[in-house]
């Protein structure tokens, strides 16, 4: 197992390298002929208008929560995804097959999960959340 | 039957020493950077380095689930909170007086004394002694979590789901377009 | 200090007509091919075992009582990282190129074909230019965040390849919780497009970047359940033990194996259209409505970063959804005890293993990029579709759709015998070469349509 972590940071420190190669051939062989009107933020050609960083609309926002939970629920199916073999099934597995039934216990554990979530997504979408009509 | 790990070798103690001080130095940006976006990028910083953390301590799913639930889904809640109400200009609270300050300073000097005082107790404990043993050889594997999750907290697992279905109500209740009033207006929602 | 690169690869192909052919050739087929190669040589012994036995029995050497084991082993590693890095700027390069020129076929013109062999080199000019253009930045941005925003992408782009597996052996590392681990990468590629848009301190960019947010972690929540489907037909989460769950044969394959997982299949491929900002769902940076959106400011090399991580994905969606349901790195008629047979009793494998390793990885490879010549296809003749579609499409069809595949599956799995899911491969397989010769035969007769019984190839 640390030879995962090992190879995640080396990856992330050689695309790191990537990236500063490209910053200093930018910096040391790009051409540079800096002006004002340079950095202006682009707004169609004219001068830039107000604030660019208005409020945002509030609809974002439950948007933003649906996202939050269905990730969450996602990440809790994860292990019941692994696992639900010898979780939903009654007896002994017989080579990967339920002879013996399904146990409701088990399997029932993982579907109230997505139904009450499912609840949620009908909710929110009920509200309005999703539609942007 | 327990399974014994060698002790912390010198790569861990590295890893350690860097992710810690990752931890700490990301989380003196976030509360001391002014730009709010500034600061929650800094936590993103902590949770990625808390992330490695648990991964050193073999909690590998925990490891993942830290980076895909706090740097990722709540992070972009956050930003768009900010972003939402973006409030840049307005002071930061701030402590005010001699009084509140002092409190501050007291009240911070105490937690750190505390941590200080478990970190020498635990020391005298031989918690931090040559060798770790996980109750189980695939401990903190995906597998083992779904067995557990689905035999002892098969109770505390569904009444998650009853507490993201709060949040999805509450998350609409709290953005819920403005009413219009008797009066014609409209009512200014928070 | 300015150095001046004289360098217009026009006019220096059209020159040295050789030189060109033989860059053409070096960069088409030669710098790939080495890339594959040193994967191939270098990927499978990268376990600290493995190491071991080479320096045991090639340099006479003791490295595993040695105090240097792990400084050897990371070096190895960081050789890895190397390569898989290299890859995706490759491939990003690369597939720039494929894109205009198949572009340039579909709506009858030539595209790019000046520097090199049919304008193959026009990805490198490209790159060069970009990369030596000079970086702007907004006055009124926030400059550290406007740096550090490709910088996230870049890191959302390259986390999915540590676990990415090419061939059987051909893996930079199999973690066992590859998948999960995957769904976590995608977290930086959206904070990479908020920050950037955020950062800029321009209209079109902030647009852009909270489309491109809302866009990308919506359609996180349908591909996340979709990728569920095939961890529950292998029962883990390691990308490889997904694909050998799988056979090499189409009926063998996880999309073919129950209808759920083909359904999902689609949903997979269409969610992650939507999380690369593929047509027809680049809304992030409609380019007729927010100018760029999310990289509107940008310039030089950070455009050219966040370019090539939009190429650079494709290679991890394609290659998501070949392992996950297309039977990834598989060879019809070659099981796991082939490869064992062929790697021999030793620790160092046999020259027969390395040939059947190249195999798995041209399998992998061709596969993958089929799908990807799919997605451009898609991108040049799909329009785009509108916000509001965007997210009705993903939460009230694509989520439930997911739920339910997830649902189906879960019975299917307990219930149906092996011959059940053995008939359903060949009735499943059978069905989509139908589709498939159908729609064939519908082009055929389109085309003969418009230019008669001909299909010309002439200007490729």
């Amino acid at each position: 197992m640390p030879s995962d972590y090992i190879a995640v940071t080396l990856v992330i420190l050689v695309g790191t390298v990537v990236a500063l190669q490209f910053w200093a051939l930018a910096k040391f062989v790009g051409e540079r002929r800096p002006s004002a009107a340079k950095d202006i933020a682009y707004e169609a050609g004219s001068d830039p208008v107000g604030d660019p960083r208005g409020r945002f609309p509030v609809r974002f926002y439950p948007l933003a929560i649906l996202f939050v939970v269905f990730d969450i629920e996602a990440a809790f199916l994860y292990p019941w995804a692994v696992d639900f073999r010898e979780l939903s099934c009654a007896g002994p597995l017989r080579a990967g097959i339920c002879a013996t039934g399904i146990s409701l216990l088990g399997f029932g554990a993982a579907l109230a999960f997505l139904v009450v979530l499912l609840v949620a997504l009908v909710y929110a979408w009920r509200k309005g959340v999703i539609g942007w009509e | 039957m327990n399974y014994i790990l060698p002790g912390p070798s010198l790569l861990d103690k590295l890893a350690f020493i860097v992710l810690a001080s990752a931890v700490l130095g990301f989380g003196l940006l976030t509360v001391t950077r002014k730009s709010a976006v500034t600061a929650l990028m800094a936590l993103i910083g902590a949770c990625c380095a808390l992330a490695g953390l648990y991964a050193t301590l073999s909690a590998h799913f925990l490891a993942v689930l830290q980076v895909l639930v706090y740097a990722g889904a709540i992070m972009v809640l956050f930003i768009f909170a900010v972003m939402i109400v973006n409030r840049d200009d307005e002071q930061p609270i701030a402590l005010r007086g001699l009084f509140l300050r002092a409190a501050g300073v007291l009240g911070a000097g105490y937690f750190f004394y505390r941590l200080a005082w478990i970190v020498v107790r635990e020391r005298r404990a031989d918690v931090l002694a040559t060798s770790i043993t996980l109750p189980i050889p695939e401990y903190g594997n995906v597998a083992s979590i779904g067995r557990l999750l689905f035999s002892d907290f098969l109770f505390p697992f569904e009444a998650i789901s009853l507490l993201l279905l709060v949040a999805v109500v509450a998350g609409v209740l709290v953005a819920r377009p403005p009413r219009p009033t008797p009066s014609g207006d409209r009512e200014r929602v928070a | 200090m300015r150095i001046t690169l004289g360098l217009d690869s026009t006019s220096l192909s059209r020159r040295y007509p050789r030189l060109a052919i033989l860059a053409t050739l070096f960069m088409a087929f030669g710098l790939p091919l080495g890339l594959y190669v040193a994967a191939l040589a270098v990927f499978p012994l990268n376990t600290p075992e493995r190491l071991d036995a080479m320096a045991e029995q090639w340099l006479g050497y003791d490295l595993a009582g040695s105090p240097y084991r792990y400084i050897v082993y990371t070096a190895f590693l960081l050789l890895v990282a190397f390569i898989a890095v290299n890859y995706t700027a490759v491939f990003g390069g690369v597939s720039t190129w494929v894109e205009r020129r198949v572009a340039g076929r579909m709506q009858s013109r030539i595209g790019p074909n000046r520097p090199g062999a049919a304008g193959f080199l026009s990805w490198v000019a490209d790159a060069v230019k970009m990369i030596l253009k000079e970086d702007t930045i907004p006055a009124e941005a926030d400059h550290l965040l406007f740096r550090a925003a490709p910088y996230f992408s870049m890191v959302g782009l390259l986390l999915p390849f540590v676990v990415l597996p090419f061939g059987e052996a051909t893996v930079v590392t199999d973690m066992n919780v590859g998948v999960f681990y995957v769904a976590a990468a995608s977290a930086f590629v959206v904070v990479g497009i908020l920050v950037s848009g955020w950062a800029s301190n321009s209209k079109w960019a902030l647009f852009g970047g909270i489309r491109g947010a809302a866009q990308v972690m919506s359609y996180e929540i349908p591909a996340g359940i979709a990728m569920m489907v095939p961890v529950l037909m292998a029962g883990t989460l390691s990308m490889q033990g997904i694909v050998r769950a799988q056979g090499g044969w189409p009926w063998q394959w996880f999309v073919f194996q129950n209808p759920a997982a083909f359904v999902a299949f689609f949903i997979a491929v269409t969610a992650s259209l939507a999380e690369g900002n593929r047509t027809p769902f680049d809304l992030p940076e409609a380019e007729s409505e927010l100018v760029a959106g999310y990289h509107a400011e940008y310039s030089g090399f950070r455009l050219a970063i966040f370019l090539m991580v939009e190429w650079a994905n494709m290679w991890i969606m394609a290659g998501l959804a070949v392992t996950l349901f297309l039977g990834g790195w598989q060879v019809p008629g070659y099981g796991a005890e082939d490869y064992a047979r062929l790697l021999g009793t030793g620790l160092l494998p046999a020259p027969g293993w390395f040939g059947l390793q190249l195999l798995s990885m041209l399998m992998f490879v061709v596969k993958t990029w089929a799908l990807v010549f799919v997605f451009i296809w898609l991108r040049w003749t799909l329009p785009r579709v509108r916000v509001d579609q965007m997210m009705s499409l993903c939460w009230k069809y694509l989520v439930p759709g997911a739920f339910l595949c997830f649902v189906v599956t879960l019975v299917w799995q307990l219930l149906v015998p092996p011959a059940g899911v053995a008939f359903t491969g060949y009735a499943l397989t059978a069905l989509a070469l139908f589709v498939l010769a159908k729609f064939a035969v519908a082009t055929r007769r389109n085309i003969s349509k418009v230019a008669g019984h001909r299909v010309d190839l002439g200007n490729w």
